[in-house]
């Protein structure tokens, strides 16, 4: 629903600050009589720290302290189970917090009066460690004899997908009628093996903060994070105080993509600070941004799917084996997420899927936009376009028959929460656009084509994913709103604990609050970003902040006009807005009803590659997605552009490789983001607004849905060009020359 | 970053005798593009910078007898722009075009490229079908390197220490030559070349006389005699077997590796699609 406000294009309020250079990022911050740390890090990817001589990095003037493990007063922490130490190392009471487990743990900061000296103190730490065997595969860390990474972790009732049998980290699986005798009555079948890569975040802003002691005496760290309230808890939990002791805020914050759900310099910036009184800094290099923090889970599939001649998908049998890395980080939840987006929005009667995730000393896996749905769509949609193919049948056509509508039920046995319209009219008008035609045969696809040792060909792809925090957890966010003035409004404060990570957050809540209030926007002013001043609004992530925050705007708008006109001055409200309840799915048939809100999307891709040389030019993408209600479109089309170039990245020129745990990839001379160069040369942006029942002015989540159907999009179109299917990617020149001369 | 005592000297005097000093490691700087991001890693730990963009006839370019004259200095984007250098010599401006990207090329050079001696690199195979001179200054005066000699390993180069090199002398190629260079890299902005591809060709009295050199398929750039020799023995343009041939005789000289941007075996199938797309580019134009 359009408003005076909502569904307006206004330019975004930090635009003017970003462009000229006055917002300040963690990185130019600083305080008085501040201090700065400098990490070691383990840099081998597994290894039991024997031994840590600090005396000789104490002696480097200016050095004031050093903190290895035993200063760390609860060794642990991580977001979804604490098998991490803070600091790795002895002298900890935590088992097994004596190893380091991949090349980014800690092992020890040097805090000191200068850089310089900080860094000059790292080096001079001795340290002996005895090396352990490296897992690096996630199938290898599955053998049985396997030598187990971690000590047992016991499970806990809240997650239990969490399994800890020997590195089997999460166990996800759904069971549904019988694939096996679907096999035997199918028509056609497909089956291949997958390898999905992971992929690095490439924030512009690398991992950077402050520490300091605050008026009230708390120990506040002023970084960029996704969840300033979960830090808040987890920073608690490692230095074993009350969180009232606590406080996290937020400056600008460059890009965060998931990137930014885990802790980076959080916990050991306040430790410091919180022993030595004094203001704490640490800024990562580059580097060490790439190998310390997570990345999208790469992961090892097989699928077997079938269909009948009349175009029906009628069994799919999945096995994913993803790489959790070194510690749980979300794993768990991702897994959740490749599980329910794996066989795709289509109807199948007989589905049997299996996700594990295992540890292994690679960097952990965790958050990534998208957060397990580009995995779990890229196997979908390419056997989606695969089965198509071997039917004879045109790839929409074939979708369309198989389309979840509302009522059908899921995998997971219930149906979408709402019509799931989105679904189709987004798959329509996303192949339109690229050139399918419909016709009294039914849909006929753009031909493909090329001069010389070019080729052209298209690719369709299909997607959704839920929105919000789910499978049982009762998601919720608070707001509150300060209405100041006299006989009118003069001033309306709004707090929210809502990240800016640059997807427009502060901009949208106060079209949200004027909206909901009636008056202007330059009335509406936004304190954000400090747990000091805001109840918890959950994380930035999931595609949920707009649904849910705007939720929580309109419950505190409409207490605080209440109290208004009671003639309270000012009228205060807080509201907390709980979303519709969730079930856990059962961990052994995957049957539950996980999630309350979806959003619908599809990509439609033109693609040119070089016969004699395999290079890759994505040259269209046409990306419809349905985002209910756009609250912002010119911010919407800015999400849409930016999720399908950074896709276009993963599926092409990005690669992040590691070898026996180590990251080969760990700078952008090496780890490709696309340039401007690489770029599609257009970016079709088409917003489909069927309204989403329980959003706030029908707006659902959309944050990740353009970036989840890229690559299976662009693999199709490449099929269409070269006659191959590579079945893993990124899909760069090599892997296409090879695929290419692939008898 | 180490700190280290920077100079910008006027005279070559003064620049050679900071550049000599003994016990110090001094360096040579012009763009900084390679410089910098190795001094960031300490990968390079100077003690003396020397600046040596303010030296005299670093900064030219322009025409003499023997064909033309590049200071070392000048950047990518002035040679890739110059008129001079496309009208006779357009196989340099092609290679200085590839170069990394805008950015950069404003500051790269092209006496730092070849100084780098980065068996990548994008000017070399084109100073190579050239047979470009290399001018260097140093403590015993004056010298002049064939490019063939230059080149000894990856990183490794015939200059001495305390030597600079002043500029490049691109004689002037026979009548009528065209040349074409190709390159690939994993990503179209910014990267390094997985394989470059040089080839100049010219007419002779019987035919034509050609020359190939290959970049990032072997510890240095290389000219590959062979495969030029099968060329221009060819009676008139080389057919199809004539240019087979050819290639399979390059890819025989190269010695690729395997590392993060490609395999030895995708580098050896590029050079066979850059130089056919080469040879065909200058067949045109002949
Ligand atoms: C993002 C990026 C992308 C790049 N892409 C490419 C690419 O695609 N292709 C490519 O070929 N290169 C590329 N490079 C490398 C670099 O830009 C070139 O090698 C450049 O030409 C070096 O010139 P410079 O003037 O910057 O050298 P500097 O960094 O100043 O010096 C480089 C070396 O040469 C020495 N030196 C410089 N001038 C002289 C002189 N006159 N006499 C003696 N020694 C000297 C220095 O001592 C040093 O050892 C890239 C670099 C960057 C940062």
């Amino acid at each position: 629903m359009k408003g005076n406000y909502v569904g307006q294009p206004l330019p975004r309020i930090d635009a003017r600050e970003k462009v000229t250079g006055e917002a300040r990022y963690p990185q130019d911050l600083n305080m008085e009589g501040q201090l700065y740390m400098k990490l070691r890090f383990a840099e081998r990817p597994h290894a039991r720290v024997l031994s840590i001589e600090t005396a000789e990095a104490l002696a480097v003037p200016g050095v004031v302290a050093v903190f290895t493990a035993a200063d760390v007063p609860v060794n642990e922490y991580g977001l979804q189970y604490p098998d991490q130490p803070v600091l790795c190392g002895p002298g900890s009471d935590r088992p097994g917090a004596d190893i380091v487990r991949f090349v980014g743990d800690q092992i020890a900061a040097v805090v000191a009066e200068t850089e310089a000296a900080a860094e000059e103190g790292v080096k001079r730490l001795k340290i002996t460690f005895e090396d352990l065997p490296v897992i690096d595969d996630p199938r290898e860390a599955l053998e049985p004899e396997a030598p187990h990474l971690h000590p047992p972790h016991a499970p806990i009732a809240i997650h239990p997908e969490l399994v800890f049998e020997g590195n089997l980290v999460s166990r996800h699986r759904i069971r549904r009628g019988d694939v096996e005798a679907a096999f035997a009555q199918a028509d056609v079948i497909v089956e291949a093996d997958y390898e999905i890569p992971g992929q690095e975040h490439a924030y512009l802003q690398p991992e950077a903060g402050l520490a300091f002691l605050d008026e009230e005496g708390r120990v506040a760290v002023l970084a960029g994070g996704q969840w300033a309230h979960e830090e808040r808890h987890q920073v608690a939990h490692a230095l074993g105080l009350p969180e009232e002791q606590v406080r996290i805020l937020y400056s600008t914050i460059g890009g965060a993509f998931g990137g930014r759900e885990d802790i980076s310099v959080q916990i050991v910036l306040a430790l410091a600070a919180w022993k030595l009184k004094r203001p704490v800094k640490i800024v990562w290099s580059r580097e060490e941004s790439i190998f310390g923090h997570h990345k999208r889970h790469r992961a090892f599939v097989h699928a077997k799917w079938a269909a009948t001649k009349d175009g029906r998908l009628i069994a799919a049998e999945t096995k994913v084996i993803a790489d959790a890395g070194a510690y749980v980080y979300t794993t768990n939840k991702v897994m959740g997420n490749l599980l329910l987006t794996v066989n795709g929005p289509y109807r199948i009667p007989n589905v049997k899927t299996d996700v594990l995730a295992a540890y292994t000393n690679n960097i952990p896996g965790g958050a990534f936009r998208g957060f397990g749905a580009p995995q779990g769509n890229f196997i979908a949609e390419t056997q989606v376009n695969k089965l198509a193919e071997a039917l004879g049948m045109d790839p929409v056509e074939f979708r369309l028959r198989n389309l979840v509508h509302g009522g059908d039920p899921m995998p997971w046995g219930r149906p979408l929460p709402d019509d799931a319209r989105g679904i189709e009219e987004t798959l329509i008008k996303a192949a339109e656009a690229i050139g399918w035609k419909r016709s009294e045969q039914g849909w006929i696809a753009p031909p493909g084509g090329g001069e010389g040792s070019k080729r052209r060909g298209f690719g369709i792809a299909a997607g959704f994913k839920n929105v919000g925090f789910s499978f049982g957890y009762q998601e919720n966010a608070w707001a509150a709103i300060e209405l100041h003035g006299e006989a009118e409004i003069e001033e309306a404060i709004v707090y929210a604990a809502s990240a800016e990570v640059g997807q427009g957050t502060r901009t949208v809540i106060r079209q949200m609050a004027a909206e909901a209030l009636a008056v202007p926007i330059e009335k509406v002013r936004l304190e954000a970003m400090d747990t000091a001043i805001t109840g918890s609004s959950g994380s930035v992530s999931a595609s949920r902040m707009t649904f849910m925050i705007g939720n929580a705007i309109r419950g505190a708008a409409a207490a605080a006009l209440e109290k208004w006109r009671a003639e309270e001055r000012p009228a205060r409200a807080e509201y907390v807005y709980l979303a519709p309840k969730t079930t856990p799915i059962d961990p052994q048939t995957g049957y539950g009803d996980p999630n309350f809100s979806y959003g619908y999307v599809a990509i439609a891709a033109e693609v040119e590659t070089d016969l004699v040389s395999g290079e890759v030019h994505v040259r269209r993408i046409v990306c419809a997605n349905d985002v209910g209600q756009a609250i912002n479109p010119r911010l919407v089309s800015g999400q849409i552009e930016g999720g399908v170039v950074q896709a276009v990245g993963w599926a092409t020129t990005e690669h992040f490789i590691q070898k026996g745990g180590r990251p080969l990839t760990t700078t952008y001379s090496t780890y490709l983001i696309p340039t401007v160069a690489d770029i599609p040369d257009e970016v079709e942006v088409i917003i489909v607004e069927n309204e989403e029942p329980n959003g706030p002015w029908g707006a659902r989540g959309m944050g990740e849905m353009p970036f989840i159907p890229v690559a299976p999009a662009i693999h199709h179109a490449l099929r269409q060009a070269t006659g191959r299917w590579f079945d893993a990617f990124p899909f760069n020149a090599e892997r296409i020359l090879r695929g290419l001369r692939k008898a | 970053m180490r700190p280290f005592d920077y100079y910008k000297p006027k005279d070559f005097q003064e620049a050679i005798a900071l550049l000599s000093q003994e016990g110090k490691k001094t360096f040579p700087v012009a763009g900084a593009t390679d410089l910098i991001p190795m001094a960031r890693d300490e990968r390079w730990l100077p003690d003396i910078v020397v600046d040596i963009k303010a030296l005299p006839g670093l900064r030219e370019l322009k025409l003499i007898d023997e064909g033309l004259y590049v200071g070392a200095a000048m950047t990518m984007n002035e040679i890739a722009a110059s008129p001079l250098v496309k009208s006779t010599w357009d196989v340099l401006a092609q290679g200085a075009s590839s170069v990394g990207h805008n950015q950069v090329r404003n500051r790269a050079t092209v006496g730092g490229n070849i100084a780098t001696s980065s068996p990548a690199a994008d000017t070399p195979p084109s100073l190579l079908v050239l047979e470009a001179i290399v001018v260097v200054r140093g403590p015993e005066g004056e010298r002049r390197i064939p490019i063939t000699e230059f080149f000894l390993g990856p990183r490794r180069n015939a200059l001495k220490k305390g030597e600079i090199i002043v500029g490049l002398i691109l004689p002037t190629p026979p009548e009528g030559a065209v040349g074409s260079y190709h390159r690939i890299s994993r990503r179209h902005g910014a990267d390094l070349a997985i394989v470059g591809v040089a080839v100049l060709a010219y007419p002779k009295a019987e035919g034509f006389g050609w020359r190939v050199a290959l970049g990032a398929v072997a510890p240095t750039p290389i000219r590959v005699p062979q495969a030029e020799a099968t060329l221009s023995a060819a009676p008139g343009k080389p057919d199809e077997a004539v240019i087979s041939q050819a290639i399979q005789e390059a890819v025989a000289a190269s010695r690729p590796i395997d590392d993060i941007r490609a395999t030895a075996k995708y580098r050896r199938e590029m050079i066979a699609t850059l130089m056919r797309k080469a040879i065909e580019d200058v067949l045109e134009k002949l």
